[in-house]
C-alpha cells in the first residue's frame, strides 16, 4: 500500500533519496514519549500493561494514555503527596512512574503513533476506522470501544486481516509499518528506514514500548536499529511478520 | 408568641439572633462531646486524607459538628415554631436525614470496613455453589446486587460507613415522605409549580417524582460539596437567606421563622468552621441540611428558584457526575479532581480563595435568584 500523501508532506517518500520516515506529528509523538519531561528530567516513558486485567479505569492506568496524560497524572500525584519532582533523579522519577501503574504498552504506544501519521497523512481518524469486534459478536465490548477504543486495541486488534495486510515482501516495508511477534505478545513499528547507494535497504528504526529489559534500564519506550539482514533472518524463522494498516 | 408574628421583619431578625446564640452557647459543649467520643478523622481510615498529603492536618478534626446546626434548630422549632401545617415534614425530613448521615459517621469512625460481593463471583456462586436452594436465592437477588454494585461503581471511596445503594434508598424514603406531605396534606395548591416570568404550571402528581427527586439531589449536593473549611456552611448561609427572604415576601411566618432559625445556627457553625476548622459537618450536617433546604423551598412554592440560591452545590455535584461520566465513558479525566473545589486546590487556588469566592458567587446568584422570584 502507497502512502497518497495530499500536497507536500515531509518525511514522504522521496522518490529521488528513497528515504521513509514517519510524518512530523508521529515524529512529535514519539519524542513526546521519548523524551517525556518530569520535573527537570526528561525520561522515557516506562512500559506498564495491564496484567490484572482491569477495566473501566482512567486509561493513564491502563497503559493505554498519551504522554501528556501521563505526565499531569504524576505531576498531580506528586502535588497530591508533596513529592519534589525536580528533586529526584531520572530512575527515581521511573521508579515512582512504575510503583504508580503509569507506563504505556507496546499497542498503545503503535496506536498513538499512527493515530498522528495517518491524520496528517490522509486525514484519517484510525481510532473509528479500526475493527475491534463485530456489535452481533459483543455488543456490550462494541459500545465500550466507540467510546473508549484505545484502550481496546491489541496487538490481536492490529493483526486482524480487517486491519492489516500482511507485506510479503520485506523489501518494499514502509514507515508506519507493524513488526509484530507470531505469538501476537508485542509489537513494534517502523519508524525510519535507511537506504544504502544501491537504494536497497540498509537499516531500519524501530520505535516499541519494550516488555523485557536486556540491559539494567528496565521496561520503557525505545528506540531500536535493525539491519535489514537481521530483519529478514526473524521474518524467515517466523518470529515476527510484517504488517501494514489497510487504511 | 402572637405579637412576634405581627412584625415578621422583626422575628426574622429576631430568631436569627437567638439561634444564633444558642448556637454559640451550644457549640463549645457539642466540640468538647466529639472529641471526647473521638469522633473524629483518622488518617488511617479516612481515604481522601490519605490521597492528599495538604489534608494530613484535617486528621484529628471532629467530624458530626452538623449537630449543631440540627440541635439549635430543632430546639427552636419544637419551643416555638412546630407546626404542624408547615414545620412538622420539613424538621422529620431534617432529621431522617440527620439520622442517615450520623450513621454514617460513626460508622465510618467506629465500623468495620464492610465487603460487597461482585457480580461476577455471584454468577460463579450460581454455577459452582453445592446447595442448590442458596444457588436458587442468588438468582433471584441477581437484580439486587446489579443496583448495589452500580452504585458502589459509580462512588468515589469505599467507605466503612453507610454503603451507596443503602443512602440512596433511605434517601428516596425521605423524598417520598416529603412527597406525600407536599402533596397530600398541603392540599391542591401544592401541585403547582411557580416558574419565573410566567405564572404557576399545574403537575398534579408529577410533583411525586420531582420533589422525591429534588430531595435526593440536594441532600448528595451538598454533601459533596463539603470538603473545605466554611465551604457548605457559607453557601448554606447565602441558600437559606435567600429562602428567608422569600419566606418574608410571601408573609409565611413559619417558613420565616424556620429559615431564620437555620441562618442564626448557620452563623454559629461557620464561625467555628472556617479555617482552621474547630469541627467538620460531616454527613449529619450536610445530608440534613440539603434535605432541609430542598423541602423548605418545596414548600415555598420556589423549586426553579433552588438552582439559584443553591448555585455552588449544583455545580459542585455536576462536576462530580461529569468527572464519572468521563472517566468510565472516556477513560479520561475532565477535572483533576472533583468535585469542583479539589480541582481548583489541584491548580493552585488555597482553600480560603475557593472558599470565599464560591461565598461570594452563591451571594450573587442568589440576589439573582431573588431578583426572579420577585413578582
Amino acid at each position: 500500500m502507497e502512502f497518497k500523501s495530499k500536497g507536500t508532506v515531509k518525511g514522504d517518500v522521496d522518490k529521488e533519496k528513497r528515504r521513509l520516515s514517519l510524518s512530523p506529528s508521529a515524529q512529535a509523538v514519539i519524542n513526546s514519549y521519548l523524551k517525556m519531561k518530569i520535573g527537570n528530567k526528561i525520561i522515557a516513558c516506562p512500559y506498564f500493561i495491564n496484567r490484572q486485567g482491569a477495566k473501566a479505569a482512567l486509561r493513564v492506568f491502563l497503559g493505554k494514555a498519551s504522554s501528556q496524560e501521563i505526565k499531569e497524572e504524576i505531576e498531580m500525584i506528586a502535588q497530591q503527596k508533596e513529592i519534589d519532582l525536580n528533586q529526584m533523579s531520572e530512575e527515581e522519577i521511573y521508579q515512582l512512574l512504575k510503583s504508580k501503574r503509569l507506563g504505556i504498552d507496546c499497542s498503545g504506544l503503535v496506536v498513538h503513533i499512527l493515530k498522528a501519521e495517518y491524520q496528517e497523512r490522509k486525514n484519517i481518524n484510525i481510532l473509528r476506522r479500526i475493527y475491534i469486534t463485530a456489535p452481533w459478536k459483543n455488543p456490550w465490548r462494541y459500545f465500550i470501544s466507540r467510546f473508549r477504543p484505545i484502550e481496546n486495541i491489541s496487538v490481536r486488534v492490529l493483526a486482524h486481516p480487517y486491519n492489516s495486510r500482511i507485506v510479503k515482501n520485506p523489501e518494499k516495508i514502509q514507515a508506519g509499518d507493524l513488526i509484530i511477534y507470531q505469538s501476537l505478545k508485542h509489537v513494534l513499528l517502523i519508524e525510519e528506514i535507511k537506504l544504502n547507494q544501491e537504494k536497497t535497504i540498509k537499516e531500519i528504526k524501530i520505535i516499541h514500548a519494550q516488555r523485557m529489559s536486556p540491559e539494567e534500564e528496565g521496561a520503557r519506550v525505545k528506540r531500536i536499529t535493525y539491519s535489514f539482514s537481521e530483519l529478514k533472518k526473524k521474518i524467515e524463522q517466523g518470529e515476527i511478520i510484517l504488517r501494514r494498516l489497510k487504511f | 408568641m402572637d405579637f412576634l408574628y405581627q412584625n415578621l421583619l422583626t422575628t426574622i431578625l429576631f430568631f436569627i439572633i437567638f439561634s444564633s446564640l444558642i448556637a454559640f452557647v451550644l457549640a463549645p459543649l457539642i466540640i468538647h462531646l466529639l472529641y471526647k467520643l473521638k469522633i473524629q478523622r483518622k488518617m488511617e481510615l479516612d481515604p481522601s486524607l490519605q490521597a492528599n498529603q495538604k489534608r494530613v492536618k484535617k486528621a484529628g478534626t471532629p467530624i458530626m459538628g452538623g449537630l449543631l446546626i440540627i440541635i439549635t434548630i430543632l430546639i427552636v422549632t419544637l419551643l416555638f415554631n412546630f407546626e404542624q401545617k408547615f414545620t412538622y415534614v420539613p424538621i422529620g425530613v431534617m432529621g431522617l436525614s440527620a439520622l442517615l448521615g450520623g450513621i454514617d459517621d460513626l460508622l465510618n469512625v467506629f465500623g468495620q470496613k464492610r465487603k460487597i460481593r461482585s457480580l461476577k463471583l455471584t454468577l460463579k456462586l450460581i454455577r459452582c455453589h453445592r446447595n442448590k436452594f442458596y444457588r436458587l436465592w442468588l438468582i433471584v437477588t441477581i437484580p439486587w446486587i446489579i443496583f448495589r454494585n452500580t452504585f458502589l461503581i459509580l462512588s468515589s471511596h469505599p467507605t466503612r460507613g453507610v454503603l451507596p445503594h443503602e443512602k440512596i434508598i433511605l434517601q428516596l424514603i425521605t423524598g417520598l415522605i416529603t412527597a406525600w406531605w407536599i402533596v397530600f396534606k398541603l392540599g391542591n395548591q401544592w401541585l403547582y409549580i411557580w416558574v419565573p416570568f410566567n405564572g404557576e404550571i399545574y403537575l398534579g402528581y408529577w410533583m411525586i417524582p420531582v420533589v422525591v427527586f429534588t430531595v435526593m439531589f440536594f441532600a448528595n449536593a451538598v454533601n459533596i460539596s463539603d470538603g473545605l473549611d466554611g465551604l457548605s456552611g457559607g453557601v448554606l448561609l447565602s441558600a437559606f437567606g435567600g429562602l428567608a427572604i422569600i419566606s418574608f415576601l410571601q408573609n409565611n411566618a413559619h417558613f420565616a421563622i424556620l429559615n431564620a432559625t437555620a441562618i442564626g445556627a448557620l452563623i454559629a457553625y461557620i464561625y467555628f468552621n472556617i479555617k482552621p476548622a474547630r469541627f467538620q459537618m460531616g454527613d449529619i450536617g450536610s445530608l440534613s441540611m440539603g434535605a432541609l433546604f430542598a423541602v423548605t423551598a418545596l414548600a415555598q412554592n420556589r423549586l426553579l428558584i433552588i438552582p439559584f440560591f443553591g448555585f455552588i452545590f449544583i455545580v459542585e455535584i455536576f462536576s462530580v457526575i461529569l468527572q464519572i461520566i468521563w472517566r468510565h465513558l472516556l477513560g479520561k479525566r475532565l477535572f483533576k479532581m472533583a468535585p469542583l473545589h479539589h480541582h481548583l486546590e489541584c491548580l493552585g487556588w488555597s482553600e480560603e480563595k475557593i472558599v470565599m469566592r464560591f461565598w461570594i458567587i452563591n451571594l450573587f446568584m442568589m440576589f439573582f435568584g431573588l431578583w426572579m422570584a420577585m413578582p
